[in-house]
């Protein structure tokens, strides 16, 4: 099942952050709760753990992208159990 | 400055369930509403340090993220939301601090009281520490926070003496020294603590005054933190602060005779509070 994970609400002011790096490049699994990918905010650099666990297939955005609210980040195929 | 920035692990899952408790409970977060680095942590590890009176502030103080403004009613089920909240998650060591409420003749102090009263009928053995705002040095506002019996009292100075008036927002360096005595005299069994943030352009004579002078009046614990500038409308950043400063101020500020010092570039006034509960008196 392919799921899309989003640009969560980090904290209630923040509504954007820079995607500064993904951590897990298209092709490679990754384990629920292992980190995705890394945003930069004004007070932080947040390492953004990923919901489900599977194999990335698709990266929405390229680092570098400043990232809103809800935006499409990257996309998973669960694995199968 | 990007190499230095705090590095936060966020879990979506975990602060989205905090977020739902909250928000069912119309209760708000300081950790949320200012923007704070360790959020994502503390929600993880089901803590969190509550924000009462509104999400709104009647002070305009430059490091802070609280929105300004436009003053919100008071709930007056806020008290027994948030003792349901702290049960709901279990916290043996709740923190409650508020926005300032100069719009309020008490400043807000009886909601503090209630609140601290729904907590110990719900949970007689959760630890209460409060972040009170300076409440315009209102004895009669201090005397109701007192009397609610918490187990600790904090009261930020925030910054060094001379640049208060340019961080903080109709309050001062000495009303809050003031505040601090105030409660250390009238409750000497009630813990008091203060803390600081680095980064403002402070110099190390300038900390080390802060330190005896939070000393004289009295207070028990003393944290120290990184600023970090929450936009670029917001007071500058004049510097990350290296981690051994911190640890320098950690060793002097016990060896000056605090009972507890939290130092580090992560720490904030209520960042593993209960640390400085069960440590108090102790060395970390």
């Amino acid at each position: 099942m392919l799921y899309d994970v989003t640009f969560p609400k980090l904290t209630a002011k923040t509504e954007k952050g820079m995607l500064v790096s993904w951590l897990k490049n298209v092709g490679d699994f990754i384990e629920k709760d292992e980190v995705l990918y890394e945003v930069e905010t004004d007070k932080a650099v947040h390492e953004i753990e990923c919901p489900y666990s599977g194999i990335v297939t698709k990266h929405y955005q390229p680092e570098g992208t400043v990232l809103y609210l809800n935006d499409l980040v990257a996309q998973i195929e669960e694995a199968s159990l | 400055m990007t190499q230095i920035k705090p590095r936060i692990r966020f879990n979506q899952q975990k602060v989205t369930q905090m977020n739902q408790i909250m928000s069912q409970l119309a209760l708000n977060t300081v950790c949320s509403e200012a923007s704070c680095p360790n959020l994502g942590e503390c929600y993880t590890n089901g803590t969190a340090t509550f924000m009462i009176l509104g999400k709104h502030c009647s002070r305009n103080c430059r490091f802070c993220d609280v929105t300004f403004g436009h003053m919100e009613a008071v709930d007056p089920l806020e008290p027994i939301h948030l003792a349901k909240a702290s049960q709901q998650l279990e916290l043996g060591h709740v923190v409650i601090t508020s926005v300032a409420r100069d719009d309020l003749a008490d400043g807000g102090a009886s909601q503090f009281a209630k609140t601290i009263a729904a907590l110990k009928e719900q949970s007689p053995d959760t630890k209460i520490e409060v972040l009170i705002p300076d409440f315009l040095g209102n004895p009669d506002s201090l005397d109701q926070i007192i009397q609610a019996k918490p187990d600790i009292i904090n009261h930020n100075i925030e910054t060094v003496a001379r640049l208060s008036k340019q961080v903080r927002h109709r309050a001062t360096y000495e009303r809050s020294l003031s505040v601090l005595h105030y409660i250390h005299t009238q409750a000497p069994n009630i813990y008091t603590k203060t803390g600081i943030m680095l980064g403002l352009g402070e110099t190390k004579e300038e900390v080390e005054q802060a330190m005896t002078d939070a000393l004289a009046v009295g207070v028990d614990f003393f944290t120290i933190g990184q600023y970090l500038q929450p936009s670029s409308r917001h007071y500058p950043l004049k510097e990350y602060v290296p981690a051994d400063t911190f640890k320098d101020y950690y060793r002097l500020g016990m060896a000056k005779g605090f009972k507890f010092v939290a130092s580090s570039p992560t720490v904030r006034s209520s960042y593993r509070a209960k640390e400085a509960l069960t440590l108090g008196g102790h060395s970390i």
